[in-house]
């Protein structure tokens, strides 16, 4: 049967309606990645409910550790509403995916405060993401609980003065990184050259590594400081360049891809010498090298270690709600519910601003997935005396070194 | 003491020589995937005067395609590219009759072929995040060993294979642009698309093939992203560098997409040295705005004014 001119029109209008629909769904998944764009409760609709927002990159180019906090906050949170929620109310989370955007975090966190009514967020641990939330809490007045390593996130650098809905929680902030992965590889090691390598585009690695060469500086030498941007795939006239410079090893606080993309142009320029990375090297890194085993020997520091016996019921758990392995940042996604339990039974209420003096002041002693002894600081909105466990990979192989605390 | 002196500059000069040798050749392996990235974008300009964005999605699919053969039947480096170059012909034809072919047909606005290129790169690349979630994906090591040591010096064996087949692929596209009925056609549809229908020409077959060549391109530019770098959905940002060459080489002409993408490669590792990679984007655009001013037809190309 022969289609009329009209029927041909038509149709070739449905099929570029249903292309525009594919493509936008294609934008929408990427954006929200289940159905969490518009609101995800984890409890039954009863009306009487706290709600607790997520704004996390679950499509942009960290997802991998966006999705990863966002599923251990749901993990967390499906676990308190089974034993009964927060003072006698279920929890309702609500999850925004941000893309790694600064103002799509703006725009979710807005929407979480003024028509979710959210009493606290959780958010990412991309210290520029949590830098730009802070204009923006002072004005909600919701507090916001991330794991941005760079200390400016929670803390003026001019004033030293806290931004008071702002909390670094789970880890360690970078410079207390930088020195404890420095005091590490000092007391362990007799490397004392160290490459610099970084990326400057990310103000977590920036601030990192400044931390770090500063350190480094009264221990041994820096003898040479490269950087790349973000979007770079090209290292290796760096890495020719690090190899010409006579180091000993090379200090790179850099995303997973960057660092893949690293070691493996690295072994391809004949550049083998350790690496000494921050929290990114854990997994999925090692998987994600094409051989692992031509990397000879990388140490990087974790805040848990995963095969920890402490670890394996949440482990377990995490497997069977989303057929796959919860990575470092889903025990961080995990314990950040569940300091904010502690938070919300503290203050009595699910008002935010009782919930903020509680975070400020009136989490001690937590047991949680990274300590058991867990607390924040009051003056700093940052973990106190929090060490993380260091490790090595020694030719493809992860092994456990103990957990490091340095004494200053 | 002199003659030790002499041969200890020389064995500087020897050094300094291999040290540059070695930036040089890295240079022209980055080069290299821009000028394939950059041959595949202007060949479809140089028949259609427009911008493909679509070439980058192409790109990201085929090199996730590249990744999963790889994986499911253990394929070598060479049958991988073959299958994955052959796949990308087909896709990229398919995304032809999708986006293009009505357009064609109607001479349609070139800025609804800009408008349908772009939506068509978005699609694929949401596609591959639906499929493949926003992790990253890496190929197995093809090469060993990965390096060769000359007097301490390293050269990648992947960026001389790379090479090696840039220069391959090069070769063939320029004996099917000139030494073939199919690529005398695309030429003459690249200068007269009208007088080339009235010689009795099937433009839509010559439009097709030129986008399946265009396809087999982008599969070989998205194997190479994948063995050098990492495999990630926003891998397709990759083409505004091939643009960016096309441009410098002249837009539409493609021995200058070669140039271009020669050149710049080497421009970036060059400005990397001097002045540190924080700084290349900077002299790169620097370096573009000086050079378009001097020569705005590009290195090979003619004077075009158009809306990219």
């Amino acid at each position: 049967m022969k289609m009329t001119n009209k029927k041909r029109k038509r149709w070739r209008l449905g099929v570029a309606a249903a292309l525009m629909m594919v493509s936008i769904c294609g934008c929408a998944a990427g954006n929200s990645g289940n159905d969490q764009g518009t609101g995800t409760q984890a409890a039954g609709d009863s009306g009487d409910y706290i709600v607790i927002g997520s704004v996390n990159d679950l499509s942009g180019n960290r997802s991998v550790n966006g999705n990863a906090i966002n599923n251990g906050v749901k993990l967390a949170v499906e676990e308190i509403n089974a034993a009964g929620g927060i003072l006698g109310k279920q929890i309702k989370l609500i999850t925004y995916d941000n893309k790694n955007d600064s103002q799509e975090s703006i725009n979710g966190y807005t929407r979480l405060a003024d028509l979710d009514k959210a009493s606290a967020v959780i958010t990412s641990d991309a210290s520029s993401i949590c830098l730009s939330l802070v204009e923006i809490s002072n004005q909600k007045k919701i507090p916001l609980m991330g794991m941005p390593s760079d200390p400016r996130a929670v803390m003026n650098p001019d004033t030293q003065e806290v931004y008071p809905y702002m909390f670094l929680v789970d880890q360690p902030n970078a410079p207390q990184q930088a020195n404890i992965m420095a005091k590490y590889i000092e007391a362990n090691t007799d490397l004392r050259k160290a490459a610099v390598f970084y990326d400057q585009s990310n103000a977590y690695t920036v601030t990192n590594s400044q931390a770090f060469i500063e350190i480094w500086e009264d221990i041994g030498e820096v003898v040479i400081v490269e950087t790349c941007n973000s979007n770079d795939q090209d290292y290796k006239t760096q890495l020719n360049k690090i190899k010409n410079s006579g180091a000993e090893f090379i200090y790179c606080p850099n995303m997973p891809s960057q660092l893949v993309m690293m070691v493996q142009q690295a072994v391809q320029s004949g550049l083998d010498i350790p690496y000494m990375g921050a929290m990114d090297m854990a997994d999925p890194f090692l998987s994600l090298l094409n051989d692992p085993e031509s990397l000879s020997l990388a140490y990087f520091q974790m805040v848990c270690w995963m095969q920890d016996e402490k670890i394996q019921p949440f482990f377990k758990a995490y497997q069977e709600a989303y057929g796959e392995d919860p990575i470092v940042k889903s025990v961080n996604g995990y314990d950040a519910m569940y300091i904010l339990k502690a938070a919300i039974e503290k203050a009595g209420s699910d008002d935010p601003e009782a919930i903020k003096n509680a975070l400020e002041n009136e989490i001690s002693g937590l047991d949680l997935l990274v300590s058991d002894d867990y607390s924040q600081d009051p003056k700093t909105h940052s973990p106190l005396e929090l060490g993380m466990v260091m490790c090595k990979i020694e030719n493809g192989k992860l092994s456990n070194m103990g957990y490091f605390l340095p004494e200053d | 003491m002199a003659r030790l002196l002499e041969t200890w500059i020389s064995q500087e000069r020897m050094e300094r020589f291999m040290y540059y040798f070695q930036m040089l050749l890295n240079g022209l392996s980055l080069g290299a995937i821009y000028a394939i990235i950059a041959l595949g974008f202007t060949l479809i300009y140089s028949i259609l005067k427009f911008s493909n964005f679509s070439h980058g999605g192409i790109m990201v699919v085929c090199a996730y395609f590249a990744y999963v053969i790889q994986r499911r039947y253990n394929l070598n480096f060479g049958m991988m590219m073959l299958i994955t170059a052959a796949f990308g012909a087909v896709l990229a034809c398919i995304v032809q009759y999708i986006g293009f072919e009505n357009l064609r047909a109607k001479r349609s606005n070139i800025m609804l072929f800009f408008v349908s290129s772009s939506t068509l790169g978005i699609l694929l690349q949401n596609i591959i995040v639906i499929t493949f979630s926003s992790t990253y994906y890496a190929y197995p090591a093809f090469f060993t060993p990965p390096f060769i040591d000359v007097n301490g010096f390293t050269f990648s064996v992947s960026d001389m294979i790379m090479l090696g087949i840039s220069a391959v692929v090069i070769l063939g596209l320029m004996f099917l642009l000139y030494r073939t009925r199919l690529g005398i056609a695309i030429r003459a549809l690249s200068m007269d698309g009208d007088t080339v229908k009235l010689m009795g020409i099937n433009v839509s077959v010559v439009v097709a093939l030129t986008f399946m060549v265009s396809g087999a391109l982008a599969a070989v530019a998205g194997i190479f992203c994948g063995v050098n770098y990492i495999l990630y959905p926003q891998l397709n940002q990759l083409v505004f560098k091939g643009m960016i060459a096309s441009i410098l080489g002249g837009l539409g002409n493609i021995s200058g997409a070669l140039y271009g993408g020669i050149m710049l490669g080497v421009l970036e590792v060059c400005f990397n040295n001097a002045f540190g990679a924080g700084l290349v984007p900077v002299f790169s655009f620097v370096f573009s705005m000086i050079f378009l001013l001097v020569r705005p037809q590009g290195i090979a190309g003619k004077y075009v004014l158009d809306k990219v």
